[in-house]
């Protein structure tokens, strides 16, 4: 039992930076821009705040920074690959090169040192956690749910928020028009490409969340390529979810529970059968995307015709 | 526009070019201003520059015999690692036995192989390398440059003429394991209140698994059972170098859950998670490499090190005495590797007289492996640890 509650704990804060990640890439996946780019947005914006951080020795102004520094790194993914039609791919990882070069560089004249900036006197994380009044009276429930950084709580409301601005407001409507069918959108008098530099403000904004969690809320520090491929598993939860908001991030939230199940099971098991455990995140990936395959394979063949 | 735009990013790029390899060397010069010094403005420019720095030099070979040449690894200068204690050595032999050195920071592997070839061709005396990927490159090059000695670190080159520098960290992870279980035992409360499970649990996490990481993991495990036979060590080997945040969810993982009261971190940077997750679990961390007991004061009861500047400066002192030559040198236990001898955390030491006998227990170890009374397993060369 207190394995179970300390690997759900564990999963939720192992997961919200791929929440946060996966509904900002839902965005841009509904107006139609394959965001690769999550991945970089989540460097620049944990790099960023931490820096900012160290040099106001003011907490708040370094999250301003990251957001507001992350938000530029999503005009100038924009400008590429809306204003001049560039290949989303191809810009994407432009941008993840570049923020992923670009961090050192910055880091190795400002700091003194290429890979690392502890603002740890400044942030502690362990003080930054919510005690959530209600929560805290709940037997279970508290044990995992309470106690989590606030951008935890945050990314859950995020979910709310997100299918609220994606299927009951105009830009909602416009974003998913544009990603459907940019001709009709044109049509219409949708200017596509405003509501595309929108769409990826948008997911630059949850991106730079994602990132503060990491760099700010977990360690209180930014060390090199620390987002190591969380922004990939974000693009996956989106393709698995197939665009629903709740689905994508049950896929979200099941890549980070595998994480820590595989953290759980590595310290039970001798060396080589713990190399196997690693594999469980990929592995989980895998046997997700065949499940959920499968189900909608099933159903055009039952109804004979294809209606997907 | 367009052309302004273009003439504007072409000088950036050949600004930025020139302030990445300016300022490492600019440093240096200060120690080889003379005009035989050039390979070192040149070094960490353009490969194409360095080039005719070394064409220029070959009539002057007889100058550069007694020069030494870094090649740092990947990681560069800054890594606060690896590389810095390399230059800290060669700096402390210019001060000391007037070496005239360059180093260099090649960007990838085969450029670092570009600059071996150079050195070699412009007669430097010593070439010193500390990329793990050069030993292939380093099997043939001592035979078609006799004048040069080409030095490797922390592994065994195939050829007598080069020499292999190394470093003997597991006797060193086993001091670090028997401080740790020592401490897991509870029996030594050097500071009160800290890593007080008492559950005589101890973990370590690796980058990754291999047999480099075995020489740290199975030594730090003979270490613990030596000190306390009932220790139960505890293993990750997932976290790869970069993920600070999943470090650190390991840890806690071995802390809070599995009550673990030391964590060894052996994964580089994302190390730094593991040191601050002891942080706010209130236990202690051991560090690798370097000295990183500064990094949490008071957290990191030591750190396992290894003395590239130990091994660089006995590599200039050799070669000033004439007697530089191939093979292996072996820097033991107490020379250049070790623990730090845990003056940080001594501040914070609330029980003085257990902390003396903690040092004493330790220091008697390192007594019985120097004269050869313990023999630690040496995981890089196959070896395992049984109970």
């Amino acid at each position: 039992m207190n394995n179970l509650i300390s690997l759900l704990s564990m999963g939720l804060a192992m997961s919200t930076p791929l929440i946060l990640g996966t509904l900002g890439g839902l965005f841009t996946y509904k107006a139609g821009v394959l965001n690769i780019a999550i991945e970089g947005m989540m460097s620049a914006s944990a790099f960023s705040s931490i820096l900012i951080t160290y040099y106001t020795r003011n907490v708040w102004f370094g999250i301003l920074a990251g957001i507001l520094i992350t938000l530029v790194v999503g005009v100038v993914f924009s400008f590429f690959s809306v204003t001049l039609k560039g290949h989303n791919i191809i810009t994407g990882l432009g941008i993840n090169y570049a923020v992923a070069s670009i961090a050192p560089f910055i880091c190795l004249y400002l700091v003194g040192n290429r890979t690392s900036i502890i603002v740890t006197d400044l942030v502690v994380p362990s003080n930054i956690v919510v005690d959530v009044p209600l929560l805290r009276n709940i037997p279970i429930l508290s044990d995992f749910l309470n106690k989590q950084t606030p951008l935890t709580y945050i990314s859950i409301g995020c979910i709310l928020i997100t299918s609220i601005i994606l299927y009951r407001t105009k830009f909602g409507v416009y974003t998913q028009v544009c990603g459907e069918n940019q001709e009709a959108a044109e049509a219409i008098g949708i200017n596509v490409n405003m509501v595309r530099y929108g769409a990826i403000a948008m997911s630059a904004l949850m991106s730079a969340m994602a990132g503060i969690n990491l760099s700010v809320e977990n360690l209180g520090m930014y060390t090199d390529n620390m987002v190591s491929g969380r922004g990939f598993s974000c693009v996956a939860a989106i393709y698995c979810g197939k665009g629903r908001p709740v689905r994508c991030v049950a896929y979200a939230i099941i890549f980070g529970m595998t994480r820590a199940l595989q953290i759980k099971l590595t310290t039970m098991f001798d060396a080589a059968t713990a190399s196997l455990c690693e594999m469980l995140p990929y592995l989980m990936i895998v046997i997700v995307m065949f499940v959920s395959s499968l189900g909608d394979y099933k159903k055009r063949n039952i109804r004979g015709f294809r209606n997907g | 526009m367009k052309k302004l735009v273009c003439l504007l990013l072409a000088m950036i790029m050949v600004f930025s070019l020139c302030a990445c390899g300016g300022t490492p060397s600019a440093s240096k010069d200060k120690e080889n201003a003379e005009p035989a010094g050039d390979a070192g403005s040149a070094a960490g420019a353009e490969p194409a520059e360095d080039a005719q720095a070394g064409d220029s030099e070959e009539s002057s070979s007889s100058d550069n015999a007694q020069k030494v040449a870094l090649i740092c690894n990947v990681g560069g200068l800054g890594d606060k690692s690896f590389n810095d204690s390399g230059y800290a050595g060669l700096e402390r032999a210019a001060k000391e036995l007037g070496t005239e050195y360059t180093i260099v920071e090649p960007e990838d592997v085969s450029q670092g192989e570009t600059y071996l070839r150079q050195f070699a061709e412009a007669g430097y005396g010593a070439v010193i390398t500390l990329e793990y990927s050069h030993a292939d490159y380093l099997k043939d090059m001592p035979d078609e440059y006799p004048d040069t000695v080409f030095v490797a670190t922390d592994q065994e080159v195939e050829n007598d003429k080069a020499l292999s520098i190394i470093f003997d960290y597991h006797q060193s992870s086993y001091l670090a394991g028997y401080a740790a279980a020592l401490i897991a035992s509870g029996d030594y409360p050097i500071i009160e209140g800290r890593a007080t499970h008492g559950d005589h649990t101890i973990g370590v996490i690796c980058a990754l698994e291999s047999d480099g990481f075995h020489n740290f993991t199975e030594a730090y495990t003979q270490g613990a059972v030596a000190a306390d036979p009932d220790v139960k060590v505890l293993y990750d080997w997932s976290v790869g170098f970069t993920d600070t945040q999943l470090s650190k969810q390991v840890a806690q993982n071995m802390i809070e859950n599995e009550n673990a009261d030391v964590v060894f971190q052996v994964c580089g940077t994302a190390g730094l998670g593991i040191i601050q997750g002891c942080y706010e679990d209130n236990v202690y961390a051991i560090g690798v490499d370097s000295d990183q007991d500064y990094i949490q004061p008071g957290y990191v009861l030591t750190s396992v090190i290894k003395g590239v500047d130990v091994a660089v400066y006995e590599v200039c002192k050799r070669l000033k005495e004439g007697t530089l030559e191939g093979g292996v040198l072996a820097l033991p236990l107490g020379n250049g590797t070790g623990i730090t001898d845990m003056s940080t955390i001594a501040e914070y030491v609330t029980d003085q007289e257990v902390f003396e006998q903690f040092k004493a227990k330790i220091e008697e170890q390192r007594q019985a492996i120097l004269n050869g009374d313990i023999q630690v397993v040496h995981g890089a060369l196959g070896e395992r640890f049984e109970r």
